[in-house]
């Protein structure tokens, strides 16, 4: 009976809680924008999460202060779809943590990311994560704790292990869009493969010294005929390949989750920054 | 009876290196895609190959090759 008794109030406490939250943010956002400083006296106020404070105020159409420069680009409702949706990336290394930082920063409300490996000094020239510092650290929970200190309203899952896609495919089942930041060809096929059987969004890039490679949801029978590494065994991968390639994926995964623009569903793009060439070939046939 | 057929070559990325960007070739009928690319001396062992179309069609180093065709040979891009 005290239980019973006990539930009613609780339930009326939260209701009105959520009232004066609502209140609170209305008054205090400014032209529908939520700066850092109300965003965490809310937080104090109403003793709750930064994430939860995040998604509330988006629920009454106010942005965080930090995407008032995506607004011509993403407006709230497509604030909110990000928010809401969820991409687990395979690999922390160059592409995973360079597209860890930008989905981070455009705001995509859920990540999962995989990584057994330790940070190491050849990693400097490209691993936007990587400094003299972290040498030795474990990649995932070092980019996990780098992207909590950018956008502490995205809920992140770090695995700190290898990823088999016939064995961990459960651990990314519930994603909206896998992004492939393996450096392994014959682990990218598989996981290509399990991303289509699944109907998950996937969005592959691979790069070997200043060329890249891209297409999204699609097999890569056609791409790696033979298993085995591939030309940045002797090419290695310079800084701004890593973050060019990461760009084109991280703009892949936006466009899947908003339905906007043209994906490379159809298409495998080459890239060669050598001699400034992007090639648009077909990937099916 | 002339069996001559002529074959443009296109090699990419790494492949060009000290070698070209685009030739044509003249071979005997019946020639295949993996006899071309040995011919070009590509270091498929250093650079080995990832995409390879003729026409704009994907392939495999088997297939044989006709008059006109345009064999594209890419090397393998897999780092992440």
């Amino acid at each position: 009976m005290a239980e019973k008794g006990n539930a009613k109030p609780r339930t009326l406490k939260v209701k009105t809680m959520h009232k004066e939250r609502a209140d609170f943010l209305k008054k205090h956002s400014i032209d529908g924008f939520l700066p850092l400083t109300t965003h965490k006296t809310a937080m104090r106020v109403f003793n709750a999460s930064f994430r939860e404070i995040e998604r509330d105020a988006l629920e009454l159409k106010i942005v965080s202060l930090r995407y008032k420069r995506n607004q011509s680009t993403i407006n709230v409702e497509s604030q909110k779809k990000l928010f809401n949706a969820h991409v687990a990336i395979i690999g922390c290394g160059g592409l995973g943590g360079n597209v860890a930082e930008m989905l981070t920063r455009i705001g995509v409300g859920k990540l999962t990311l995989f990584d057994f490996d330790l940070f190491e000094e050849h990693n400097l020239n490209r691993q936007n994560f990587s400094n003299i510092e972290n040498i030795g650290k474990e990649k995932v929970y070092v980019v996990k704790d780098a992207l909590e200190k950018i956008n502490s309203s995205i809920e992140i899952t770090a695995f700190l292990k290898r990823f088999h896609p016939a064995m961990d495919f459960h651990l990314i089942s519930g994603a909206d869009v896998v992004v492939d930041a393996l450096d392994s060809p014959q682990t990218k096929l598989q996981l290509a493969k399990a991303c289509k059987e699944s109907n998950i969004g996937f969005v592959y890039g691979a790069i070997a010294g200043m060329n890249g490679q891209f297409t999204t949801n699609n097999t890569l029978e056609n791409v790696y005929q033979k298993g085995g590494p591939g030309a940045e065994v002797s090419v290695g991968n310079p800084s701004f390949s890593v973050s060019f390639a990461a760009s084109i994926q991280a703009a892949e995964v936006v466009k899947l989750i908003l339905n906007i623009g043209n994906t490379l569903e159809n298409e495998l793009l080459f890239t060669d920054l050598m001699s400034n060439e992007f090639i648009l070939l077909p990937i099916k046939h | 009876m002339d069996n001559t057929i002529e074959i443009t070559v296109k090699l990419f990325a790494q492949y060009r290196e000290n070698k070209f960007i685009v030739q044509k070739w003249n071979y005997p009928d019946g020639i295949s895609a993996k006899d071309v690319i040995t011919d070009t001396g590509i270091d498929i062992v250093q650079f080995p190959i990832g995409i390879l179309m003729v026409n704009g069609r994907h392939i495999d180093e088997k297939h044989i090759l006709k008059d006109g065709d345009v064999l594209a040979i890419f090397p393998k891009v897999g780092g992440g």
